[in-house]
C-alpha cells in the first residue's frame, strides 16, 4: 500500500514538478539554495500526501504545501550564502541604464520580486500563476478583500521599485 | 501595472524549461533525505525541556545521600509537595502540547499554519514560565531557610537577642540576599531562553505579524 502511495505521489510530482521549481526561483537566489528548498518542499508534500484525498486538484493541493513551507517551515540551511546585499547593489547599476526592451524589464521584474517581504512574494507567485482572488485568500488564509488590497499594494511597491 | 503583465505572460509562457528536469529516480531519491523544518526544531527542544524535567526530579529520587540538604534543614515535605505539583503541572502541559503539536498541519492555510506553531510553542513557553516561576519561589524560601541555619548567623542572631538589639537587619540582610541571588539566576536563565527562542522564531513571527495586518 504505502509503495504503490509513493509511486503515485513520485509520479505526479515528476508531473508538477515546475510548481515547485517556480515557487523555489520566486524565494532562493543561488542553485544551492534552490536545490535545498526543493528538497524540504518535496519531504513535505510526501509527508502531507495520506491527507490529500483528491477532492482538490493535485497542483492546487501543491501550492498550498509548497508555500507554507517556503514562507513557515523551512529554516535556510548553513550553506546558503545571503546573497541579497550584493543583488541590491547590482539592480541598482541595472536601473539606471534601464532601457525598453521586453528581457531588460523582465530582468528588472525579477530582481524587484527579490525585495518583497515573504509574504508579497507568495501573493505575486499565486498572481503570476494566474490564481483567481478566491483561491490566493483561501491559500493565505486571509479574506478575498484583504488579499485584492494587498496585490494593489504590492503592485505599486514593485512600481516603486522599478521606477528610478 | 505593465511590467507585471509582461513578466506574467513570460511566466505563463513557461520560460521555466531552463529548470533542472527531475526523474522519478531523482524523486525517490529526495525522498529519504531528512527534513530540517522549525517545527521539527521546536518539538524536538520542547521534548527535551519536558524529559530533562522528568530527569532532574527522578535523578534527585535516586541519588538522594545521606546527607540530603532538604533533610538537614526539615524541608522533606515541601520538596514533596513541589515534586507533586511539578510533575501534575508537567503531564497537563505535555497533553496540550501534543495535541496543538498535532494539529501542525502543511496542508492548511498560511495563517492557520502559523497560528497553530504558536500555539505549541506558546504552551512550552507558559509552562517553562510556570516552572520558572514555582523554581524561583522555592529557591528564596531555601536559601532563607538554609542562611538561617547556618551557624554564624544562629550566634549572630543569639548575640543580639542576649543583648537586647533588633533582629530586624539580619532578618532583612537575609531575605534580600535571597532574593536577589534568586532574581539573578532565574534572569539569567530566562534570558538565555527567551532569546534562543526570539531568534527561532524571527522568521515565523515576522510574517504572521504581516499576515495579522491585512486582515486587521
Amino acid at each position: 500500500m504505502t509503495k504503490e502511495l509513493e509511486h503515485q505521489f513520485v509520479e505526479e510530482l515528476e508531473k508538477h514538478q515546475n510548481i515547485v521549481h517556480k515557487v523555489c526561483r520566486i524565494y532562493t537566489s543561488d542553485q544551492d539554495a534552490h536545490n535545498d528548498l526543493f528538497q524540504e518542499i518535496t519531504i513535505q508534500l510526501w509527508k502531507a500526501y495520506p491527507k490529500f484525498r483528491g477532492d482538490a486538484k493535485f497542483s492546487t493541493w501543491m501550492y498550498r504545501v509548497a508555500l507554507n513551507t517556503a514562507i513557515t517551515l523551512y529554516r535556510k540551511s548553513k550553506r546558503t550564502v545571503d546573497t541579497s546585499s550584493y543583488e541590491n547593489f547590482e539592480f541598482k547599476i541595472q536601473s539606471e541604464e534601464y532601457d525598453d526592451s521586453e528581457e531588460q524589464q523582465l530582468k528588472v521584474m525579477y530582481k524587484a520580486i527579490k525585495q518583497l517581504s515573504d509574504i508579497e512574494k507568495a501573493l505575486v507567485f499565486l498572481y503570476l500563476e494566474d490564481k483567481s482572488y478566491r483561491e490566493i485568500s483561501e491559500t493565505m488564509g486571509i479574506t478575498e478583500v484583504n488579499a485584492r488590497v494587498k496585490m494593489n499594494r504590492i503592485k505599486t511597491k514593485l512600481k516603486q521599485i522599478v521606477t528610478p | 501595472m505593465e511590467e507585471l503583465e509582461l513578466l506574467k505572460k513570460d511566466w505563463q509562457k513557461g520560460k521555466t524549461d531552463d529548470f533542472p528536469k527531475l526523474t522519478k529516480g531523482d524523486i525517490y531519491k529526495l525522498l529519504l533525505k531528512k527534513s530540517s523544518t522549525s517545527v521539527k526544531w521546536i518539538f524536538i527542544v520542547s521534548v527535551i525541556e519536558f524529559f530533562v524535567s522528568i530527569v532532574g526530579v527522578i535523578a534527585y529520587k535516586f541519588f538522594k545521600s545521606e546527607n540530603d540538604p532538604y533533610q538537614k534543614l526539615d524541608m522533606v515535605s515541601e520538596v514533596m509537595l513541589l515534586e507533586v505539583v511539578s510533575f501534575v503541572i508537567l503531564i497537563y502541559f505535555m497533553y496540550r502540547f501534543f495535541t496543538y503539536y498535532r494539529s501542525i498541519s502543511a496542508t492548511e492555510s498560511a495563517k492557520a499554519l502559523m497560528e497553530n506553531i504558536m500555539k505549541t510553542r506558546k504552551t512550552v513557553r507558559l509552562y517553562i514560565t510556570i516552572m520558572l516561576g514555582i523554581s524561583a519561589v522555592f529557591l528564596v524560601y531555601f536559601l532563607i531557610v538554609s542562611m538561617l541555619s547556618t551557624p554564624d548567623i544562629q550566634d549572630l542572631l543569639t548575640e543580639k537577642i542576649n543583648a537586647g538589639d533588633s533582629t530586624f537587619g539580619i532578618y532583612t540582610l537575609v531575605v534580600g540576599i535571597s532574593l536577589l541571588l534568586t532574581a539573578f539566576l532565574i534572569g539569567l536563565a530566562a534570558l538565555l531562553y527567551f532569546l534562543f527562542y526570539g531568534l527561532f522564531l524571527r522568521k515565523l513571527k515576522r510574517n504572521y505579524k504581516e499576515l495579522k495586518q491585512l486582515d486587521f
